[in-house]
């Protein structure tokens, strides 16, 4: 089901919420936890039913090897279990596309029927590596079995995250306040949600037609000139943003919905001034995920060794190649490669995801060296800033172009055409009023009419880049009236210069104004999904 | 070992990373409180205490560490065999 279709709204999340808080009102606490395991596995079989008892095998496989590792503490049973899951992950996600790269390199013709991807599987395969991983390591506190599968499948956060962790979501099944209806959570999750409603269905799936139509003419072998190809990839960046950013608000809603709080996954990405803060701003969940399970591991067993040898370390503001390259550069560039990989089977995923490792290589290599020099003035850090921010941004937009496109050659020809080695092409959109001036063009320069440009496009995107580096992002807003609540969960520190200028609209509260404000965003997307049919979350591919 | 030899041993092992013979650790200790504990010099203060205590940390419990007080505790409870 789909959080932006029509049942999902209408009746399926009225009908969980009443049946959850109805049991919680007649004290059957356990009864409700397992009311809401039914209902998301519900949610999960309304799209393919063949795929529920994947899921549902999954839960159980993962909770009894959890429970034979709390007590045997096996590393050999902790290999089996980590290795099942990513065995299945690897058929359904990556066997065609090994078979197919066998049958290129020894020219063999082996064959399968195509597996469909099973939705959310990446995501509930990385949330129950983590929990084998720490029942081994014997840092899980939990093993009620409902409580268990409620942390797998809770609808909200089933498909496309947030990544949660098991510590962070299963105290809050045991806390008698969640099974009471609170107007608070619901009016702050109704809020979330129709920020991230309005975000999906108004925004991004109204611009995906200027990625879409210049992705798709470039993979056709049509020549795209400079000025389509940056408005197809600077469109597809604000897409993927507000699509994704959107889907994880709706998520972050519903939980609040049921009281249950889930972790942040995006705080305004777009306005990091670097490649480091970017990380820690977009997808935050799975940063954390990779950090914690595949980057510190080997950092941790790399600088034992080489404290255990007398080697030098890595120092903050020292720049020493062997440190930097084996307790730096290497581990970031393999755990980037993983982010790589987990998005998708295609070298162009790899390729976005070593491309990123390297982007992080090189702003920890320009920190290392500039290091100990003077830090700039507080005037100078001001002006630096917006330089760092664009930049960024162009290093973001070229390795989305990987993200994007269907193959490696199709995001090199819409590269190559973003590198200005296509022709030089004024649009005749403009080009009409030079007038006599026209004439007088020289030969290399072309007036042409361009097919998938227009200026509607333009007034879309600077729109959009306006509202992603200047608003507040959906926590910033409600960040004031949930820090009152004393919740840390929702607190960030960023805030726009808008958020400063104008006090009462970021500062939000259950009030008319923001009342109205809310109503006006639900109803432009309610009217929206109930007359186009839903489109899909880009997340769900992987 | 009681707290006492933990927290000097851990203030020995900051002198020598952070370079710094004025350390005094405290329980509130925090990356707060010494600019140059990023993550890098987290990861090497981890490693040197599981050379010095004869323990062994999880990266798991890296994220945990909110203070010298935490840090103190998590060794102890180790050495207690917990």
């Amino acid at each position: 089901m789909l959080f932006n279709s029509v049942e999902f709204v209408s009746w399926f999340v009225p009908v969980t919420l009443a049946g959850f808080f109805l049991l919680g009102h007649w004290r059957l606490e356990r009864f409700a936890i397992a009311f809401l395991v039914l209902m998301s596995l519900f949610f999960y079989a309304w799209w393919r039913i063949e795929y529920l008892a994947l899921l549902v095998g999954s839960i159980l496989f993962n909770y009894y090897v959890g429970r034979l590792l709390t007590e045997y503490r096996s590393r050999w049973l902790l290999a089996f279990g980590v290795a099942a899951n990513l065995g299945v992950l690897g058929y359904y996600k990556y066997s065609l596309f090994v078979l197919g790269n066998i049958n290129l390199a020894f020219d063999t013709s082996f064959t399968m029927s195509a597996v469909l991807l099973p939705l959310g599987i990446s995501f509930f395969t990385f949330q129950q590596i983590a929990y084998l991983i720490d029942n081994y390591g014997g840092i899980t506190k939990e093993h009620s079995f409902f409580n268990y599968a409620l942390f797998v499948s809770f609808f909200p956060q089933l498909i496309a995250g947030p990544i949660v962790h098991h510590k962070e979501i299963l105290p809050q099944f045991r806390d008698p306040k969640t099974f009471v209806p609170n107007l608070e959570n619901l009016s702050v999750g109704l809020t979330i949600f129709a920020i991230g409603l309005f975000k999906k269905v108004i925004i991004a799936d109204r611009i995906s037609v200027y990625s879409t139509r210049v992705f798709d003419a470039a993979a056709a072998g049509e020549t795209i000139t400079f000025v389509e190809s940056w408005g197809g990839a600077v469109a597809f960046t604000l897409q993927l943003y507000f699509d994704f950013s959107g889907y994880s608000d709706m998520a972050i809603g519903l939980g609040w919905l049921f009281g249950i709080r889930l972790p942040v996954n995006f705080n305004s990405p777009y306005k990091a001034a670097s490649i480091i803060e970017f990380w820690q701003r977009w997808h935050i969940t799975l940063t954390r995920f990779l950090t914690a399970y595949i980057y510190n591991p080997i950092v941790m067993s790399l600088t034992r060794r080489r404290m255990a040898a007398g080697k030098p370390l890595l120092r903050r503001g020292s720049m020493q190649i062997g440190p930097f390259v084996m307790l730096l550069a290497l581990p970031s560039l393999f755990t980037m490669f993983v982010a790589g990989v987990w998005h998708g089977a295609g070298f162009q995923f790899i390729i976005f995801g070593v491309l990123h490792g390297v982007y992080l290589v090189i702003n920890h290599a320009w920190r290392a060296i500039r290091g100990k020099s003077r830090p700039l003035s507080p005037r100078a850090a001001l002006l630096m800033r917006p330089i760092g921010v664009i930049i960024t941004f162009i290093a973001v937009v070229v390795s989305l172009v990987f993200f994007r496109a269907e193959s490696v050659p199709h995001a090199l020809a819409m590269l190559s055409s973003m590198a200005g080695l296509g022709d030089i092409v004024i649009p005749y959109q403009y080009g009409r009023y030079l007038g006599s001036l026209r004439e007088g063009l020289p030969a290399f320069i072309e007036l042409r009419w361009l097919d998938y440009y227009d200026t509607e496009q333009v007034m879309w995107l600077l729109l959009l880049m306006a509202v992603v580096w200047i608003l507040p992002n959906t926590q910033d807003w409600v960040a004031f009236h949930a820090a009152k609540k004393k919740d840390d969960q929702l607190g960030t520190q960023t805030a726009g210069l808008f958020a400063q200028l104008i006090k009462p609209v970021r500062e939000w509260s259950p009030n008319h104004a923001t009342a109205i404000l809310t109503g006006l965003l639900a109803s432009l997307s309610l009217l929206e999904i109930v007359s186009e049919a839903p489109s899909e979350f880009l997340y769900f591919n992987f | 070992m009681d707290q006492a030899d933990i927290y000097t041993g851990l203030q020995d092992i900051f002198r020598d990373i952070f370079d710094d013979d004025e350390i005094t650790l405290t329980a509130a200790t925090s990356a707060a409180d010494i600019p140059e504990w990023d993550s890098f010099n987290h990861v090497n203060i981890i490693v040197a205490s599981e050379m010095r205590f004869g323990v062994k940390f999880r990266a798991a419990e890296l994220d945990e560490l909110k203070n010298v007080g935490d840090f103190v505790q998590l060794v102890q409870q180790k050495l207690n065999g917990g």
